[in-house]
Formats: structure tokens, sequence, C-alpha cells
């Protein structure tokens, strides 16, 4: 989705496992642990990088991403009206290429320290089409990741 | 005739060989080992046969206007439908074919013909190759329809959700219907809220153009997976009709963009997207090159416009960093009655708040500039409760006459109330104010800030236009306070 070059970004955090994000399921919550190798600034451009992503089937919805800032946050419920909302998951254009999202706004709007990197999360929710009945679309397909990086601009 | 097209599939170039020529400077793609090449683009033997595009705009005909899906009449639906049932007899060799131009997009269809699979995603090309591709589309469409006057629809999913019943229709013979779209979709059901919060993000926070280019991908790619089906994946996409609907929406956000001022300008000092050349194919089936020159202006370059109100120019440049705003709540109106008829009246006059704000009020100047920073005036509605949403929009005037019928063309009109996320996930209530910019009313009326303590507002629920006739409504929503806000635009 934009400029993305390793060897221009340096990881300011990142998710320690694979993840796997399981039909049934309506989200999931991914700890990013700081690196502590370059501390993060507020103004330059930040990306969240998301590494060998599959899904199986395409989804009958999206994925909507968050930035969570506090682990012990309890929340189950999501809203892309919140300041959390960073965007939703391009998989139209899936190939083995990383999904990548500028996250700088978001960045600013949460005003994220260093300090509070130890609390960071990338929440994944799923939010399905919407029926006539106003019901949704349940979680229907398994979203794999690889890895998933917090990156900035050297 | 078919040596002619094996050689030339067999010579198909990536094209970042294309990009190569021409020196790309990419702000979002940067030449490398994570580079995303998903595209072809066309061949040197097809660049050379093909014929450099020309504007052909009649300076006296008026532009023609790409209007919103759920406002066409059943003629002109059915010119579409009679347009795509002759582009879909063609046989997948005729480059004015329904099959060619799908796959010009991209398809699994091997070997390639020229042009085919050139769409462009993930690179700085994202909104001018598609643009290009629906203006030859369009023209091919129009040919094929017999009606002089067609254009493409777009479908505004920010106002409505769910596609429009013409596409859904499962009636033999309608070929705008794609079975293999989602079942909610075929359904009526509705596009997530979120993509609408995306592309509202992508119009609000991005300046600088490539920005807002990939900024709006995602969001874009959520619209293709969540309709499913052939619409899901790049190489079977535009084979459904609803392609056209959502990148002529896409296009027309584009615009919409650009119409917001700010900064907001297209790329025109980048040499790459200016001069980078595509291949497509017109009306009569003749390859035509195009460049992101030819397609800046809408109007003046390829006779189309979308149906936007009249707007001034943005006819300034500015260094927004040397500029701030004081916000200022001079007042504020608490209401407890629930629209009656469909329409609600607020009055300041009656029941005015006083605060340090309101204390201000009468010593403030409004200025509404067109060659620099404005005053922006605001109404804010808090504590607004939906238990049902109109099948439609809600209109907000200013001081409207007690004679006179409410229309988006009067004076008074200021705007619409944007409801969506309203009942995603909070039913009791909005938790942010809903913020309507009012400052064109105020203008228009000729008010000060001195007047709006006399305003008057009115909401008026207004239905969905099917068939050229607006649709009858019900709707249950209860605003619980408004504000006005004066944004006074401070050199720093």
């Amino acid at each position: 989705m934009c400029t993305y070059k390793t060897s221009d970004t340096v990881t300011i955090a990142q998710s320690q496992k694979a993840i796997t994000f399981q039909k049934g399921e309506k989200f999931c919550r991914i700890p990013l642990v700081f690196s502590g190798n370059s501390p993060l600034k507020t103004n330059i451009k930040s990306l969240l990088v998301f590494e060998q992503v599959t899904v199986d089937p395409l989804p009958e919805g999206v994925y909507e991403i968050y930035l969570v800032n506090n682990s012990k946050n309890e929340k189950k419920v999501f809203s892309a009206k919140s300041r959390d909302f960073i965007n939703v998951l391009d998989l139209y254009n899936l190939s083995d290429k990383p999904i990548v999202i500028n996250i700088s706004n978001s960045i600013q709007q949460l005003g994220l320290q260093n300090k509070s990197l130890s609390e960071l999360s990338v929440v994944i929710f799923f939010n399905g089409n919407v029926l006539p009945d106003k019901r949704k679309v349940r979680h229907n397909s398994k979203l794999s990741i690889g890895r998933i990086r917090l990156v900035q601009e050297c | 005739m078919k040596r002619t097209i094996t050689l030339l599939g067999s010579i198909l170039l990536a094209c970042t060989v294309l990009f190569s020529t021409v020196g790309l400077k990419n702000k979002n793609l940067v030449p490398g080992e994570n580079e995303i090449k998903l595209c072809y683009s066309s061949t040197s033997t097809v660049a050379e046969k093909a014929m450099p595009f020309e504007t052909s705009v009649d300076k006296v005909a008026a532009v023609m206007i790409r209007k919103n899906i759920y406002s066409l009449s059943d003629a002109e639906i059915n010119s579409i439908k009679a347009g795509i049932a002759a582009m879909k007899a063609l046989p997948i060799t005729n480059q004015t074919s329904w099959q060619y131009q799908a796959a010009i997009h991209g398809t699994f269809t091997t070997p390639n013909s020229p042009a085919w699979n050139s769409c462009q995603h993930g690179t700085q090309f994202f909104l001018s190759w598609h643009r290009m591709y629906l203006y030859f589309f369009e023209r091919i469409l129009r040919a094929k329809s017999g009606n002089p006057n067609l254009t493409l629809p777009y479908w505004d999913y920010q106002t409505n959700a769910a596609l429009h019943p013409a596409y859904r229709n499962s009636s033999t013979g309608n070929t705008l219907y794609d079975n293999t779209r989602n079942s909610s979709i075929n359904g009526g059901g509705s596009l997530p809220s979120s993509i609408m919060v995306a592309i509202d993000n992508a119009l609000n926070n991005n300046i600088p153009f490539f920005n807002f280019n990939s900024d709006l991908e995602g969001p874009h790619g959520s619209v293709h997976v969540s309709i499913g089906g052939n619409m899901g994946v790049v190489k079977t996409a535009a084979k459904d009709p609803v392609f056209w609907l959502h990148h002529a929406n896409i296009d027309r956000l584009w615009e919409k963009w650009l119409r917001k001022c700010g900064g907001r300008t297209n790329p025109t000092s980048d040499n790459a997207w200016m001069n980078t050349k595509f291949t497509f194919f017109d009306e009569n089936g003749h390859a035509v090159i195009m460049t992101g020159s030819q397609i800046v202006n809408t109007a003046t370059q390829l006779n189309y416009r979308y149906d936007f109100p009249p707007k001034l120019p943005c006819n300034f440049s500015l260094d927004i960093s040397k500029w701030n705003w004081k916000i200022l709540k001079p007042l504020r109106v608490v209401n407890t009655k629930p629209f009656d008829k469909s329409r609600l009246k607020l009055s300041f006059a009656k029941t005015p708040v006083i605060n340090d704000d309101f204390k201000l009020l009468n010593s403030q100047k409004l200025n509404f500039s067109t060659t620099g920073i404005s005053d922006k005036v605001m109404i804010e509605i808090d504590q607004v409760k939906v238990s049902k949403l109109p099948e439609g929009t809600i209109e907000v005037y200013l001081n409207l006459p007690a004679n006179e019928t409410p229309s988006v063309k009067s004076k008074s009109f200021a705007g619409v109330l944007n409801l969506f996320g309203i009942g995603e996930h909070d039913h009791h209530g909005k938790e942010t104010p809903i913020s309507v910019n009012v400052s064109s009313a105020v203008k228009n009326l000729g008010l000060g800030a001195s007047d709006l303590s006399k305003a008057e507002l009115t909401f008026i629920v207004r239905g969905n236009t099917l068939n050229g006739k607006e649709i009858k409504t019900e709707d249950n929503i209860q605003i619980g306070a408004v504000n006005f806000v004066i944004h006074k635009a401070q050199a720093q």
C-alpha cells in the first residue's frame, strides 16, 4: 500500500510468533515486543508490515486493524470510529509480498511514547458484511500471518 | 492475425521495464527486493502501432456527468444492460469485447494479448491507470449501447452500502448480475462500515497525493473482497459489472479529495506519473496510448465530471503549518423533541447558553476567504440516538424560510448528517458528536457571527431516490443537543 524498503526502515517493535486467526474467532490480539534498538519517533513515516499473509477462503467482510497501547485493555468489541482504528487489511492484492499500512497518523493520534511500547498490541477484528436483517456474516476464514513489524524510516 | 497475436504475446515486457524508460521516481514503489510486480504492461510493438491519445472534447457540448447509480432512471440502467450485452456477445479476440476489456485489468487466460494484465495496484499509478481504463471502457459501452448520453454510474457505498437492486436481480438475461458474489451482497446486505471510515481517513488525513493514492487502496481492496467472487480477485474482478460502479466511485473520491483543497493537488511535477505511457483500446478497437498528463482534469480533457454541487476552485496554495485555528463554542441548544413528520426545527434564540465564548461572539468577524485559509462555522450534534436509520439521509438547513420548499439548491442548505457508524457498535447513542460544516450556508445567507445567536436549524429526512422519485422512508432519530462551533483561522 505504501513505500516499504527494508534497507530504508528500522524495526521498532514486532510480534514474536506466527499468528493464526481461526474461523469462528471474532478478534485476535497480537502483542508487539519493543526491540529497544531505536527510539520511536512521532514525526516520521511509520508503517505496519504484515509478512507472509495467507487467507483461506477470502472473508465475507473485512479485517479491521487496530493499534492498542494498553495490554490490559480487555475490550472485545472494536469500532472503526475509535482512535485505535488504523485501516482495513487489503487482501484483494494478496501476493507473497508484505502488506504495508501507513500508521504515521495513528502514531501521532495515540501519542505513543517509548515507555508505552511495551504495552503495544495489534488487534485484528473481523467485521462481516451486514445482512438485510442486520445480522453480520460470521468469521469463516483462516487468516495466517508470519510476523507483524512496526517500522519507521531511518 | 494469429501469428501477430502470438508474437505480441511472446514479447510482453514487465511494467518495470517500461517504467525504467521514463525515469521512475516512484513515491510508493521502490524498485528492489520488495517491489510489487503484479502488472505487465503493453509491448513496444503495440506501443508502436498505437496512436497517442488526443483529447476530442467538444468545447460547445456540455460536459457529461457521471451520476449515482441510485439516481438513474430505468431507461438509463437499461442502456447499460444493453451495452454490456453487446460487449458480451463479442469474442474475446475483439478488443471491445467484455472479456477482452476485463482481461486488460487481469486474467488467468493465456497466452496474453496486448494490454492484458496491465492493472496497477500497489503503485503510484493506482488512481491514474484506473481513470484511463474507465474512460475507454465508458466510450466502448456508450457506443455498444447506442445511447450517446450514457455515462458510467458510481456506487457511493458511504451513503448506501447495499448494492443497487438492478445488480442483484438474478433474472435470466440480466447482464448486471454476477452469481459469484457473496450471498450477503447479492441478497441485499451491506458492506462493513469500517470501509467507509477508512475512506474518510484517507480523504481527510492525506495531503500529498501519493499518500492518498496508497491509503485509499486499502479500503478499495476491501470493497472488492467483501463483494467476493470474481470481484475478490485481481485477475477476475473486471468481469463483474460491479467493478465499474466501484471504480467510478474510487475515481469520484479522487475528485472529492481534490475538492477539499488545503494543498491537495495532483502530482503534476512528478515526471513518471505524468509521462508513463499506458495502452488501451477505443470504441473502434484502435490502440491508444495515454499518459497521466492527459487525465489531470476530467472535464476539460476527458469531457466528464461527477455530480458534485458547484464549488469555487482551489485557486490558492497554502502553507498550512503557518496557521492554526482558535476554536469557539459560543452557542448550544438542548433538544428534547423527536422528529415530527421527518422534520425537526431547533432555534438558538430560545435557549441561549451564556459562556465565555458567547461573550466573544459579537466581536468576531467571520472571514470566508477564497484566497487564503478560511474561517469555518460548524455545527456539532451531540447525543444522537437512532433506533431506525432512514433509507436516505438527513439534510440540514440554516434559517430555512417558512414558505420555501427545502432543496439542496437552496441558499439555506448547509449539508447532510453522516449517520454512518451509528448503531454499528453503539445502539445507545453516538460517542462522538456529528459535525457538519455549515460555512457555505452562513456565507450564502450573508450572516455574521452575531447572527448565529438567532439562527434556526432545520433537519429533514430525505429518502433515497429511485427511478427519479424520492422513496418514503421511516426513521426514529433523536438529537440531544447542537453546538455552533467557530474555527477562527489565525496566522502563527
